[in-house]
């Protein structure tokens, strides 16, 4: 049996010939045109899964027309934009885990999402592990509140900024209604809407009284004991900020009570089109705020958002939450590009104090606490036109509030921000 | 309180109460013959919902009842595939095993159901007929269509018990209930039994997510907000037991309305307390018919 014997000198050759190649791999320009072409990794988080698909299944859509959108204008600083999306099945635990899983597996370099500020919240404190860049999706002001960070942004409008602008509303159109009642879930978000409904009332110094208080759960199967008490109270306004199916079901059994002919207002802050949409012809004409209306703008933008989306997947992009998945996407590649790398720190400065244009207007972000603040917060009355294939806004009732005028007072956040 | 406000919420709360019976109804058939927990009842229902739905829009001026009885029908086409196919080949296995198949169904009918139906809600609307509501003494509105609701709920109590004691596959049935081997013994055919009641479970389930349509929002997942409450209900009742369903969906039902109505904060315990003292006090359920 013959041995290949390797001498000293070939040894030395073959090795240093790899290393130089291996060094050049590494170090050399080849690589460098390899990470200009590697794609940036955008995380997603939302549910598309259970009784809330219909809210998250159009925000990663809504997210995928982002991404298209920036792909075919030459990415991000020529880089392509890859997302990767997974279901949260509204459920804290699943998003912590697959918020880890986007981090740690599929190596994500930014995160934004979730339709349930439950399972945003959750996700908080493992953007600061982490040390990611986490963009919230959902409404809670506790974003820029109490649990503010460094790597926490949250730009659509918050539960404040919705509740308030729908009390000042109600001020201006309906001044004589002066005894109201409130039907909202019973978690957080149904809570603090109720709340800052009443505040916004203050807020305009507005007499009025308050006869019934009342939270249902989530997911609420039968409204009808809610809807006789309501009635029982005589109350003439109901603010509510029922939403998704909840709020179908609410005025599909309220109806045939005769509810929206007893009370004289009806006021839904969290109003997605998706609502007039779900309920065709049984639809009504009451109060709606949402974080982003089809209709009002007509920009550039705007058309070319709803034109993609109507293109790639029919329909109008109807969930609020889709319009916020969009701006999220923009936000960060405005900003990795204003700095001209991914590199977290840097992007979270140019992030702060951010101004752009998004489909519903212009955004700012407020940089003391990452809260995004619209130029205008929006509610219009819906009735039935024939133009459109379900209820719109009647736009002789749009009524507009500044963001900054609604936007809480810093001193009033509760927002201690640390140093990333 | 005036008493006309008691009763006016005692009717409210039968309209609630009736409904769920519809859709107990065959879960409680099912796990009491074929003792399998099928969580894919809620699933089943959903189905109802999205095919009264479908016929209802693709076959202008279909009445209501009408639409109910096909969707039924195609419900009941997709029961038996559930059952002839995966299902009877893991009857004597564990309850473990069964769940998490019966658990398998759900995902797989959800995914159908968004890669066909898509995820927006749609909507029924109440028939033309019942539209609208009758005024009740104290000047209150009770919905035509919550009446209906209530009146389908006591026909199909009805006629239950009359096919499940007045006939011979009723009498087969409560047999197999209270003891499967006897049924084998006397030659009967088991299997074919087996796929039959889950059928007439599924077509319960079906005809209740078509009732339930111009109600709720039809859409993905509206099967898994029901279903706690209706393994609640079977429970309570008794596994097996329709007379159980019956007696504990008229307690839910109303306990429900009357905790929103009267003690808001405490509505949701009220459920769960009444489990738990069944649990506690006749753990096999009120009427448990084995």
């Amino acid at each position: 049996m013959v041995k290949k014997q390797i001498t000293r000198r070939e040894f030395v050759k073959v090795v240093g010939g790899g290393a130089m190649v291996a060094g050049a791999a590494t170090f050399g320009v080849p690589t460098l045109l390899r990470a200009a072409n590697k794609p940036i990794k955008f995380g997603q988080l939302n549910t598309t899964s259970g009784i809330m698909a219909s809210q998250g299944v159009p925000a990663m859509r809504a997210a995928q027309i982002a991404q298209d959108f920036i792909n075919q204008s030459g990415g991000i600083m020529g880089r392509k934009l890859v997302l990767v999306q997974e279901d949260d099945q509204v459920k804290p635990s699943v998003g912590v885990r697959k918020f880890r899983k986007l981090v740690l597996e599929d190596e994500v370099e930014f995160v934004f999402g979730t339709n349930s500020s439950g399972v945003g919240l959750a996700c908080v404190p493992l953007a600061n592990e982490f040390k990611k860049i986490f963009i919230s999706t959902s409404m809670s002001d506790k974003y820029t509140g109490a649990n503010c960070s460094p790597y926490v942004f949250r730009i659509g409008e918050s539960t404040s900024m919705a509740s308030k602008a729908s009390a000042y509303c109600m001020v201006a159109n309906a001044p004589d209604v002066k005894k109201w009642a409130g039907i909202n879930p019973d978690y957080v978000f149904g809570h603090e809407s109720w709340e800052f409904f009443k505040q916004g009332m203050k807020d305009k110094k507005h007499p009025v009284q308050y006869v019934k208080e009342s939270f249902s759960p989530f997911g609420c199967q039968d409204y009808k004991p809610y809807i006789t008490a309501l009635l029982e109270s005589k109350a003439e306004g109901v603010f509510t900020s029922l939403w998704t199916g909840d709020l179908i079901n609410f005025i599909k059994q309220a109806k045939p009570f005769g509810f929206f002919d007893k009370v004289k207002v009806f006021v839904n802050n969290t109003t997605a089109v998706a609502t007039s949409i779900g309920l065709g012809n049984e639809m009504l004409p009451f109060w709606g705020e949402a974080r982003y209306y089809p209709f009002y703008r007509d920009s550039e933008l705007n058309r070319k958002y709803i034109g993609m989306y109507q293109k790639k997947f029919g329909g109008y992009p109807a969930a609020d939450t889709g319009a916020e998945c969009f701006a999220a996407v923009l936000a960060l590649k405005l900003a990795i590009e204003k700095v001209g790398t991914t590199d977290t720190p840097k992007v979270i400065a140019a992030l702060e104090g951010l101004e752009f244009e998004v489909p519903e207007g212009k955004k700012w972000i407020r940089p003391e606490d990452h809260s995004g603040i619209d130029e205008v917060v929006l509610l219009g009355k819906f009735h039935h036109d024939p133009k459109y294939p379900f209820w719109v806004y009647d736009p002789k009732t749009y009524f507009t509030v500044p963001g900054k005028e609604l936007a809480m007072p810093l001193d009033q956040t509760g927002c201690k921000m640390a140093k990333p | 309180m005036e008493f006309s406000y008691f009763i006016y919420q005692l009717i409210i709360g039968l309209s609630y109460s009736m409904l769920l019976f519809l859709i107990a109804s065959g879960l409680t058939i099912i796990f009491g013959l074929l003792n399998i927990p099928n969580f894919a009842h809620g699933s089943l229902y959903m189905l109802g919902a999205y095919f009264t739905y479908y016929f209802l829009k693709s076959i202008p001026g279909l009445p209501f009842g009408l639409a109910i009885v096909f969707s039924v029908m195609a419900v009941g086409i997709i029961g038996a595939v559930l059952e002839f196919i995966p299902l009877r080949k893991i009857y004597e296995r564990t309850h473990a095993l069964q769940l998490l198949m019966t658990f398998s169904f759900i995902l797989m009918i959800d995914d159908a159901t968004k890669y066909f139906a898509g995820t927006d809600f749609l909507s029924i609307a109440i028939p033309k007929l019942m539209d609208g509501a009758i005024t009740l003494p104290g000047d209150r509105e009770m919905p035509i269509y919550s009446i209906f609701i209530i009146l389908c709920g006591l026909v199909v109590a009805y006629l239950l018990w009359l096919g499940l004691y007045k006939t011979r596959l009723g009498k087969l049935i409560q047999a197999g209930t209270a003891n499967k081997e006897m049924l084998s013994a006397l030659g009967i055919n088991v299997p074919r039994l087996f796929t039959l009641v889950f059928i007439l479970g599924a077509i319960l389930a079906g005809m209740a997510g078509g009732l339930s349509g111009p109600l709720k929002a039809v859409s993905v997942g509206m099967g898994e907000t029901v279903i706690i409450t209706i393994f609640a209900i079977v429970i309570v009742g008794g596994v097996g037991s329709l007379k159980g369903a019956f007696i504990a969906s008229i307690l839910i039902g109303e306990l429900n309305t009357f905790g929103v109505v009267f003690f808001p904060d405490f509505a949701m315990a009220f459920t769960y307390i009444l489990v738990i003292v069944v649990l506690l006090t006749k753990p096999e359920g009120l009427f448990r018919s084995r």
